[in-house]
């Protein structure tokens, strides 16, 4: 038997307890901070968030994390997307559009932040778009909302100051918190290019 | 052997993690109590509507709309908020210490653009509203004793965001025993 001097075995111990600990924070941080872990209902690419489920401790400690705010029953629904159409995680570096219907007769608001929710920085102060102010098109009333880091025509936020991407959209009525809307009634977010395939 | 102390000492780190990931998860509900509003001063938010945004505020607020809290405690008993209502979309809603909604108001559920609503514990309604008086007064019976009220009125653009402020200005949101 040949022994490790103690030196040895109480640094190995501490190098076990230390690898231990950090691998239990890190897999915590990454599973609350993951969407595709939320139990709540997606439609398509969007996520439901809901601060009132505090069944499951996952839910409780992401909505915790949020620091709460979320919509009430008689506010409305807000969804989120941290992903594309395609599954893709959306990245701060790449440029996106977001086109497609948005529930009729509702007040929304989309907006873009990253993933601890912090908005972007441009001159413009803008950091998303509304019902009111967004342009449309077609008798559906279609979207199509860029963002990036390069200026685009159209309606566009730019993503400056971003290090992660987010899109929450949250529809301001009672009648969709009841009925939430389908997949084919909201947009839907696809890459347009990023910035080391345009470089 | 070798093979042996390392399986016993990787399964050791294991059993750490699943401890540690266990304990974060469960605890930081309680560690983020209190958080929501930690930026504002609790004793001006006790007699007034305080703005919050990013600055002052964790809470995930839409931007597109002026927020503004004001708290409510036991020792105080319900809050009165009154005033005039933007003619464009409004909500209120009740909301725990930790940030969570407890309940909530809007637009459709009131007639008119004015707004007299008392808010607490509701056997603290009910000898609010006999020893101030008040009638015909909207309450929110909550089940909670201390939180905040969050007042949410659409400012999407410049003209929304005046009217916002108008309305904001004229809001009174105070402890029902000071009438």
């Amino acid at each position: 038997m040949n022994r490790l001097p103690p030196v040895l075995a109480s640094l190995r111990l501490i190098v076990v307890v230390v690898a231990g600990v950090l691998l239990g924070l890190v897999s915590a941080w990454w599973a609350i901070g993951n969407l595709r872990f939320e139990s709540a209902r997606g439609i398509g690419q969007w996520s439901m968030v809901d601060d009132r489920s505090k069944g499951n401790p996952y839910e409780a400690a992401r909505a915790a994390r949020r620091g709460g705010g979320g919509l009430g029953p008689s506010e409305g629904i807000e969804l989120v997307t941290e992903v594309d159409a395609g599954n893709r995680p959306l990245r701060a570096d790449c440029a996106y559009t977001i086109a497609g219907p948005m529930p009729q007769g509702v007040l929304w608001t989309l907006t873009v932040s990253d993933r601890d929710g912090r908005l972007p920085v441009n001159p413009a102060g803008r950091f998303g778009f509304t019902s009111l102010d967004a342009m449309t098109f077609g008798p559906a009333r279609e979207v199509r909302i860029s963002l990036g880091r390069d200026v685009r025509p159209g309606d566009f936020v730019a993503t400056t100051g971003l290090a992660s991407l987010r899109l929450t959209l949250r529809l301001y009525s009672p009648t969709v918190a009841t009925r939430a809307p389908g997949r084919e009634q909201l947009p839907s977010v696809t890459p347009l290019g990023c910035e080391e395939e345009a470089g | 052997m070798m093979i042996d102390t390392g399986l016993r000492w990787f399964v050791a780190v294991l059993f750490i993690a699943g401890l540690t990931h266990i304990a974060t998860v469960l605890l930081v509900p309680g560690h983020s109590r209190d958080q929501a509003f930690t930026g504002i001063d609790l004793a001006e938010a006790a007699t007034r509507l305080v703005r919050v945004d990013g600055r002052n505020t964790v809470a995930d607020l839409d931007p597109a709309f002026l927020n503004a809290v004001c708290r409510f405690d036991g020792d105080t008993g319900p809050m009165r908020l009154s005033g005039a209502m933007p003619a464009t979309y409004w909500s209120i809603a009740a909301l725990s210490e930790d940030g969570r909604i407890l309940s909530t108001l809007s637009r459709e559920d009131l007639r008119g653009t004015d707004i007299d609503l008392l808010v607490g514990r509701t056997a603290a309604l009910d000898a609010a509203r006999q020893s101030a008086g008040i009638g015909d007064i909207e309450t929110m019976a909550l089940p909670v004793d201390s939180g905040f009220l969050l007042v949410r009125l659409f400012a999407g653009d410049l003209d929304d965001r005046g009217r916002a402020e108008e309305s904001f200005e004229g809001l009174d949101c105070r402890p029902a025993s000071d009438d």
